[in-house]
């Protein structure tokens, strides 16, 4: 889990992304292209298009001065399940004429959603988020990521046993999945490379 | 007996492929009145030229057939070349082999059948061509503009650049028109009045444009080259050429409440006044509405206080007619009043307010002096909310078209306002942003991305006050259409351009066009944007749409150049094809009966009235009579009268009957 950046609920969300990503959702001009190049975005699998994300992000800001209305429009950025549908494919943020970091914004939600208990609660959505937090977590902690222990992890939490269950031994034969616990060369600097990049201006993972 | 000349030209293959020209040359020889035919590859080349020059001299002809391409390809350099052998250039006559005939058949021999038909038919045409001779018409080296805004000050400094003496009309006292009112300009905000005002002075000063402001246009007679304007100048009932424009009698008139015009209501004048302190002329006039002296009789402190006596309520207006050879036509446009809008807030709120009286608010030299205070209790605005397309792109209520300028503007008043108030919030309600121009895009997207200004896309549904604030019912379809309630301090509205309100006089006084909307017309909407369907007027700035300022003075030097090029010429020539009244001997004089249908039906208002007078002077009877300097050939007279009594030269009803018999033989 990404520490919690001090007093970042205060701010809206528009200026969390333009801290982490350098770039701002106030410079879309809503040309849909994002939406349209999206592989997540297939017509009834997405509620809010990455598009429909950033104008929310905008009219968040429009309406600083009225916080009630301005929540609102961030609420249902952050409670979308848009966030957690993207595959950070990067996409988005490359063909953007307007060169927003859309994938980038999508980061920030997902760590605003968690941090202030406003993620998705849709099954698939709460799927993604659990793989993500457990990957996350795991990686902070050893500064590397083990295959089976993760699977392990995400299924004890979810409970979906069966879920791709069948995969298992094909991945074991291919060597995808290793039984054995390998540990980074060096630990204590991948972290303090983690470390590091979170205190850099353009914020961590 | 006529001894016509028939040349087939080949066209290389384009006719000869198809056609077989030398058997339709020797079909034209046994044609009744030919006296020489041939074909030729090439007749357009100079053996082909020379060849008719010598045949015309050899066998005297008395008409010329040149079987070949279209009459608008070459029948001005055959027409040349009879003229260069001694014959009148109108005995010349093309017959049309190809785009007629080769061209769209395949079958040879039909085709030369086809052929022979047409020269046929051509033959008999030219054997009823009558000699005609060019109209001179004489000019008046001298231009009208109407309209000292911005693009009647460029079109008559253009002209008067180029050495034409003008007339620079302006009904309001000083130059300047819409222009003067602005704060900032887009994109680059440079102030309106720094650019203007110097080109205000500069006409005032040019030794080749005689200003008339205050001054309407009565009424226009003549035609190109030669029209007579009535010119209107209306009472100043102050001598403006004692006067010094001093400012004694404004600051000393005591009417001083009254709304003032150039400020759009939001500023204050007295009874005698200048619009602005930057008026060119610098002189005022007296508002005889509101003028205690005509109101009560009582007053005329002015006159008392004049230094040079020049005030003098006894003037009257006064009437000139001056000669000019083409007028401009740069009467600008205006803008739809607030009280045209009565869902927002019953279009009478003080702090529901117009792009215009915007500009007033904005400007340096407005009434508050460039802070933005609503007008309603003088507060600074904390929310403004900028309305786009007010009466724009609205079919049901009269209007389908864009007012061009209010996306640009609107962007700027908003960027204006977040300049001037910080931490004032500005919202534009918008179908669209349209912006195309140099420099344009990048100005709103600098509105937007910089300055903080929030567009949210829907029109404005309804305005209404509630607690001293305005509630603006909006929407954002980008965000699927959700309502959205804007509570705003002020509300401006990018009202609609739309054309003078008098402009139909106007247009009818000069007999141009207008569309359905009132903006003027012009010739062509691509290839003849600046001249009118009248020869001798044009049209420059928004008289003819809705136009920005870089457009506007485009414009008005392209109507200048137009000018300039018309008058460039010692005299008008003419193609004699203009349509004629038939005479006859007393006692008949004419079979027209003077209905005048024809006057009713020609668009270029080329029929007169001319009375038949015996020679003692007693009226006969009163006949139309064709205007040869404005009349354009177009023959819609002819189908018109009823009784006959008009012919087209150069396409006569015994031409055009001989040559459709021809054919049908």
């Amino acid at each position: 889990m990404p520490t919690p950046k001090p007093n970042s609920a205060a701010l809206p969300l528009a200026e969390l992304i333009a801290q982490a990503t350098g770039t701002s959702v106030l410079h879309c001009y809503q040309c849909g292209r994002c939406a349209a190049g999206c592989p997540q975005n297939q017509p009834g699998a997405m509620e809010i298009s990455p598009t429909r994300v950033m104008r929310l992000l905008q009219l968040e800001a429009a309406f600083a001065d009225d916080p009630a209305r301005a929540n609102e429009f961030a609420r249902r950025a952050l409670q979308s399940p848009t966030p957690w549908l993207c595959l950070g494919c990067q996409a988005c943020t490359t063909r953007c004429p307007q060169g927003v970091d859309i994938a980038g914004a999508m980061d920030v939600l997902r760590e605003q959603a968690l941090q202030r208990d406003l993620a998705a609660k849709d099954r698939r959505s709460g799927d993604i988020r659990t793989f993500h937090q457990q990957f996350l977590a795991k990686a902070l902690r050893r500064g590397r990521i083990e295959e089976l222990p993760l699977i392990l992890r995400y299924k004890l939490v979810r409970g979906h046993w069966r879920q791709d269950a069948a995969l298992g031994p094909a991945m074991l034969r291919r060597g995808k999945l290793k039984l054995k616990n390998s540990h980074s060369a060096d630990t204590r600097q991948v972290l303090k490379a983690i470390d590091d990049s979170r205190r850099s201006p353009r914020g961590g993972p | 007996m006529s001894k016509i000349g028939v040349f087939i030209c080949h066209c290389g293959e384009n006719i000869g492929k198809t056609v077989d020209c030398p058997a339709v040359a020797a079909a034209a020889r046994r044609i009744p009145g030919v006296a020489y035919a041939v074909d030729y590859r090439y007749t357009c080349s100079e053996p082909g030229q020379a060849q008719i020059r010598a045949a015309i001299k050899q066998y005297s002809l008395t008409g010329l057939i040149v079987g070949a391409c279209s009459p608008r390809m070459h029948e001005r350099t055959f027409r040349k070349v009879a003229a260069a052998a001694g014959l009148n250039p109108y005995l010349c006559e093309i017959a049309n082999l190809r785009e007629q005939c080769s061209w769209v058949h395949a079958d040879r021999s039909a085709a030369t059948a086809k052929a022979i038909a047409i020269i046929r038919s051509a033959v008999a045409r030219v054997q009823c061509n009558t000699p005609l001779l060019p109209i001179h018409v004489p000019l008046t080296r001298r231009a009208l503009v109407i309209g000292g805004g911005i693009a009647g000050i460029q079109a008559a400094l253009d002209i008067a650049d180029g050495g034409v003496e003008v007339i620079l009309l302006e009904r309001a006292s000083s130059l300047g028109g819409h222009m003067a009112q602005l704060s900032e300009t887009f994109p680059t905000l440079d102030c309106s009045q720094c650019i203007l005002t110097p080109r205000m002075v500069e006409a005032a000063s040019h030794p080749k444009i005689r200003l008339e402001t205050y001054s309407e246009l009565e009424r226009v007679d003549g035609y190109v080259g030669n029209f007579q304007v009535t010119i209107r100048r209306k009472a100043r009932y102050v001598d403006w050429s004692k006067c010094t424009g001093c400012g004694t009698c404004w600051q000393k008139c005591p009417q001083k409440k009254i709304a003032a015009e150039f400020e759009e209501g939001l500023g204050r004048r007295t009874a005698i006044s200048i619009p602005s302190p930057q008026a060119v002329p610098n002189k005022p006039v007296i508002d005889r509405a509101n003028c205690l002296k005509f109101k009560t009789g009582k007053c005329g402190i002015c006159q008392k206080l004049c230094p040079t006596q020049a005030v003098n309520f006894e003037q009257k207006d006064e009437f000139f007619t001056e000669a000019v050879g083409t007028i401009v036509v740069a009467t600008g446009f205006q803008t739809l009043g607030k009280e045209y809008f009565e869902l927002y807030a019953g279009g009478d709120h003080p702090d529901v307010i117009t792009g215009l009286q915007f500009e007033r608010l904005a400007s340096a030299s407005g009434p508050t002096g460039g802070e933005i205070r609503r007008p309603s209790d003088g507060q600074e605005p904390r929310t403004v909310v900028f309305v786009q397309c007010a009466g724009s792109r609205e079919p049901a209520t009269g209007r389908a078209y864009c007012s061009k300028i209010c996306c640009m503007y609107t962007a700027k008043h908003a960027m204006l306002y977040r300049h001037k108030v910080h931490g004032g919030r500005a919202f534009v309600l918008c179908m669209d942003v349209r912006t195309p121009g140099k420099g344009y895009d990048e100005f709103y997207r600098r509105a937007v991305e910089q300055d903080g200004v929030n567009y949210l896309r829907s029109r404005a549904a309804r305005i209404y006050p509630e607690n001293g604030q305005l509630v603006v019912e909006a929407a954002d379809t980008l965000n699927g259409g959700e309502r959205l309630e804007l509570r705003a301090d002020l509300v401006v509205l990018a009202s609609a351009a739309i054309p003078q309100s008098d402009v139909r006089t106007l247009a009818q006084k000069l007999g141009i066009g207008y569309d359905a909307d009132g903006w003027l017309s012009e010739a062509h909407p691509k290839l003849r944007p600046v001249e009118t369907n009248t020869a001798g007027i044009f049209l420059a700035g928004a008289a003819q749409g809705p136009k920005d300022i870089p457009d506007t003075v485009g414009q008005a030097s392209a109507a200048a150049a137009k000018v300039l090029g018309l008058l460039s010429n010692q005299d008008l020539q003419r193609d004699p094809i203009v349509a004629r009244v038939r005479r006859m001997p007393p006692p008949e004089y004419s079979t027209c009966l003077g209905c005048f249908a024809c006057a009713a039906a020609c668009p270029y208002q080329a029929i007169e009235k001319e009375e038949i007078k015996d020679r003692h002077g007693e009226w006969i009877k009163t006949i139309a009579r064709v205007n040869a300097g404005l009349c354009q050939g177009c023959g819609t007279c002819v189908s018109v009268c009823r009784s006959k009594s008009i012919d087209l030269d150069g396409f006569t009803d015994d031409q055009m009957c001989s040559a459709l018999e021809a054919l049908g033989g």
